[in-house]
């Protein structure tokens, strides 16, 4: 009953190059250089998906009820659902459920906003372990102290950088993932299925070089909007904040990343 | 998403919908045949089972049946990235007629069938019910097939599907457990009739006395109503009829048997998002499912999974542990079951049969298993179909990532979409996550032996490279040999600029930075090679253009069709083959003119038609030939200028491959932009002195 669909890239130009990159040995940045080119209709495409503008506010709406006199309310007003003693399982199984049932109560489930939702899940967790004393049985207060720090500014745009790199590295991966595993074997650019591992690695490396640019303009973002709204961040807000970051994001990977990122 | 779709069912009044035959649909379960006539069969049914079955469970498995029926004849749009997999979701409105309205228009219950339907199937669906004005009677869908006793009344409904969980869960339940038990059996297809059939005599046979009950369900319909494969909602047809069967016997539960891996369903790859992973018995549709039949029932109703934390290998030793390996073989698990024939059962290249191979041998129980009822050797053949190397590749590759992980945290992060069954199992999410994690790491360790096994098993065949190059075996455990490329070459000091043919490919890199590969432009490529290698020098354009064709070519070409060519490498310039005519020849034909037309006048004097028709065609060619030979204010045209082509073609090649380079490095391509002149003499020129590296690699 298990079964899982593929897809393939489509034959266009833009699509062959990119296959042609692959096939040429060329380097990941040149090659995510060509991804993010030959994906750029679908990107237009999907400048107002919702899965993708409801991640990004929920990011935002974290570190807002950071700094709320009552962090829990105004997470359950966003559908975040916590138990007093919350764990990380629960935080992150808090997340997807306001995540899905958001999108499913407006009918705006997509590919992109799929992996917009493991994107942010991944980041919280990421982010936040590191400052648990335990995972699993952590004092009443641990996750709600660690969901506090959201609210400074650097932390934000800490969060808000891992978020976008791992976006990208997914979209990356959902685009070339069609493709890669058919230039394995011997006499093709992949000889073996380690060096394969070795570009997924290098392309989720350089992904998350050119998340650089990300982090400080969320930092200052979210510090400038906060106080001029008043404390809060408008949705209206958000949603521009969503769409002008992971334009930055496409074209620092038109441009290949920094050296000074590295 | 794709637009709105309507699907009217039965009878049902479509006032207020601008109905649209090219898109809407229409099912009938009742009525006369036609091509939307739907019929659903439920076989081996005991008449005494019949009674008493509420109306809300008759239109659950009426709604049961339209929603999968719908689900097979409305396609999914192509699976194309262009559009983040737009057509992959589609919105769905239904109208059904039901016998009570009432109830299943409450919110519990549309709510509850919205979000698991979405769920399952990755679509949007939308109901209305509105009552059904003839009822018919329940026992239409019902094939009796006794003499009207029950002998024993049964304690528990089992779904079987043939595969090796649900035959593990049977062994358990019957054999095991010495349970009465009511398998029940979704015929798809007529193709797993017969093995359905040898695995439950196998099944009666072993049982005694205690022999499972078995129920086959059948929905047929028109082929036009067969378009997509997906069927991700077949398990909510599956599920009523259990859960009808269940209430017939006055059960209160139903069970799935499906190991946590496949049930949990986490993707192999990036590319699989939403449903392209079935979620046929996920924890959140289960509990979804669970919802549905409770509020249908008006009483908690269970839907279990107890194979929830088992591996397949795992699975499979309960069947080797009950002394069942006999059943192994009879047992399906292919998920493309167009692909199967008598000799081959399986095959071998989806997800499933890919699981299975693995778990087989993790079990050690493949020699029950014969390879030659799989189409294709996972482990020592090439695959055609770029879908399938895919597949193999990504199941393996996720076994590695997990098995790398020692961290339940990364575990998490890495696999987020985990955290959608956190709250779905039984126990807190912290514990919950454990399990999962354990789990997953020891379905990644099977893997990883399995494929031990295999490398071990065929080490000779690997060694002496008879095996295909790209087969499963040869491509992992090349990776972890002295043989093995390594995956980053080892730096070597480049030069900061080279403009060169490395193998078949244009490589280039300028002031130190990231190496771009130069791709369908090769012609420009080339012409650029051959200026940077000699800086400063203005060469004849024609020289470079018809010395590269000749160097390129030569083995292809005679001396009569390069003389252009050697002309110029001898300093003779390529010149036009001249005027098309010149100014006598023109006077001549404007002259013949003048004369045709006299002759034309004369012979309409004469009224001799075929005199005139000849005239006007000899007419025809004068004038052709003169706008031929002059253009605009009467300047001679010359016949065909090769130099200006020659020139064009150069800098026109030359500026698509600058235009190439411009989308990886600006920088380079400005440079290139500034340094090149094209024309009649083209040169690259710096001010400051570069030294670019433009010999080419071979044999690297």
């Amino acid at each position: 009953m298990g079964h899982v669909r593929l897809g393939s890239l489509p034959r266009s130009r833009a699509w062959k190059e990119v296959v042609g990159l692959i096939t040429a040995g060329a380097d990941v940045s040149q090659i995510a250089n060509a991804t993010i080119r030959a994906a750029d209709k679908a990107f237009t495409f999907v400048l107002n998906d919702e899965g993708f503008t409801e991640a990004v506010w929920l990011m935002t709406q974290l570190a807002i009820a950071a700094k709320k006199e009552n962090l829990g309310e105004h997470l359950q007003s966003l559908g975040v659902n916590l138990p007093q003693d919350t764990s990380l399982p629960d935080l992150a199984a808090a997340v997807s459920e306001a995540l899905d049932n958001k999108l499913e109560s407006n009918g705006g489930r997509s590919d992109l906003g799929e992996m917009s939702q493991r994107a942010l899940v991944g980041a919280l967790v990421e982010h936040i372990s590191p400052k648990l004393p335990s995972l699993f049985a952590p004092g009443p207060d641990d996750v709600r102290a660690a969901l506090a720090a959201l609210g400074k500014k650097r932390e934000f745009g800490e969060l808000s950088r891992t978020f976008f790199a791992k976006l990208t590295n997914e979209s990356m991966n959902y685009f070339l993932s069609k493709t890669l595993a058919t230039h394995l074997g011997e006499g093709q650019r992949f000889a073996t299925m380690n060096e394969m591992e070795q570009f997924e690695k290098a392309l989720n490396t350089h992904c998350k070089e050119a998340s650089l640019i990300v982090e400080q303009f969320s930092a200052d973002w979210f510090s400038k909007h906060r106080y001029e709204e008043g404390g809060d961040i408008s949705r209206e807000s958000s949603n521009g904040f969503a769409s002008y970051a992971l334009k930055k994001m496409k074209d620092e990977l038109k441009e290949g990343a920094r050296a000074d990122a590295r | 998403m794709q637009d709105k779709r309507y699907i009217i069912c039965g009878n049902a009044p479509t006032d207020g919908i601008e109905e649209n035959p090219d898109r809407d649909l229409r099912l009938r379960l009742w009525g006369k045949d036609g091509p939307d006539k739907i019929t659903l069969r439920i076989e081996d049914i005991h008449k005494k089972m019949s009674k008493d079955v509420p109306d809300s469970f008759q239109d659950l498995l009426e709604i049961a049946t339209y929603v999968y029926s719908a689900d097979q004849a409305i396609p999914r749009g192509a699976d194309d990235v262009d559009s983040f997999g737009h057509g992959w979701r589609r919105d769905l409105h239904f109208i059904i007629p039901v016998r009570k309205p009432d109830f299943w228009n409450g919110d519990d219950i549309h709510q509850a069938l919205r979000s698991t339907l979405g769920f399952l199937s990755d679509d949007n669906y939308h109901f209305e019910f509105v009552k059904l004005k003839e009822a018919q009677a329940f026992q239409g869908y019902l094939d009796f097939n006794d003499d009207g006793r029950l002998l024993g009344y049964p304690e528990q409904v089992v779904m079987f599907s043939g595969g090796l969980d649900s035959l593990a869960g049977a062994i358990d339940e019957v054999l095991n457990e010495k349970h009465r038990v009511v398998l029940v059996t979704h015929k798809s297809t007529p193709k797993l009739n017969k093995r359905h059939r040898r695995l439950e005599k196998m099944i009666a046979d072993k049982a005694g006395e205690n022999a499972p009950l078995h129920i086959g369900v059948r929905v047929n319909k028109n082929k036009g109503l067969n378009y997509e494969y997906t069927q991700r909602s077949r398990s909510f047809l599956y599920v009523s009829i259990g859960a009808t069967i269940a209430k017939m016997l006055n059960l209160k539960s139903v069970r799935f048997y499906e190991n946590g891996v496949i049930s949990l369903n986490l993707p192999v790859c990036a590319q699989v998002v939403g449903g392209r992973a079935t979620r046929t018995t996920h924890p959140r549709v289960i509990r979804g499912f669970q919802e549905i039949i409770s509020l249908v029932a008006g009483e908690p109703f269970t839907i279990e999974n107890p194979y929830i934390w088992k591996t397949k290998a795992g699975v499979i030793e309960v069947i080797t542990k009950a002394g069942c390996q006999d059943m192994i073989a009879a047992s399906t698990t292919c998920t493309h079951t167009w692909e199967m024939t008598n000799h081959h059962t399986h095959c071998g290249t989806c997800s499933q049969c890919i699981d299975r191979r693995f778990a087989m041998i993790a079990a050690k129980a493949d020699q029950h298993d014969p390879v030659e009822d799989y189409k294709a050797d996972i482990f020592t053949q090439s695959r055609s179909k770029d879908e399938d190397k895919i597949m193999a590749a990504a199941y393996l590759e996720r076994a590695n990532q997990v098995r790398d992980q020692d961290d339940i945290t990364q575990f998490i992060a890495r696999f987020s979409e985990v955290s959608r069954v956190f709250r779905y199992l039984n126990g807190n999410p912290g514990s919950v996550a454990q399990k999962v994690y354990d789990l997953y790491k020891r379905h990644a360790k099977e893997v990883c032996e399995a494929m031990d096994t295999m490398v071990a098993r065929n080490i000779t065949a690997i060694r002496q490279r008879t095996l295909p190059g790209d087969c499963l075996l040869r491509t992992v455990y090349e990776s972890g040999s002295v043989i093995s490329v390594p995956a980053i070459p080892v730096e070597q000091k480049q030069p900061d600029n080279y403009f060169r043919k490395r193998g078949g490919v244009w490589a280039a890199r300028f002031n130190g930075n990231a190496e771009v590969l130069v791709t369908g432009v090769d012609k420009g490529a080339e012409y650029i090679n051959f200026l940077l290698a000699r800086p400063n020098k203005e060469t004849s354009v024609y020289e470079i253009v018809c010395g590269l064709a000749i160097n390129t070519c030569n083995t292809f070409l005679n001396s009569d069709e390069t003389e252009d060519g050697f002309q110029v490498t001898q300093g003779v310039p390529l010149g036009d083959t001249g005027f098309v005519a010149d100014r006598k020849a023109i006077e001549q034909y404007r002259e013949a003119a003048h004369d045709l037309l006299r002759e034309i006048e004369d012979a309409r004097a004469e009224n001799n038609a075929a005199e005139i028709q000849r005239l006007e065609e000899e007419m025809a060619k004068v004038t052709t030939a003169i706008n031929e030979a002059v253009g605009l204010g009467g300047k001679l045209r010359k016949s065909n200028d090769k130099r200006k082509n020659i020139r064009d073609a150069f800098r026109n090649a030359v500026n698509r491959a600058i235009t190439y380079l411009e989308k990886y490095d600006k920088p380079l391509a400005a440079h290139l932009k500034e340094s090149i002149k094209c024309g009649n003499e083209p040169v690259y020129r710096t001010e400051e002195e570069i030294v670019w590296e433009v010999r080419p690699i071979v044999n690297e």
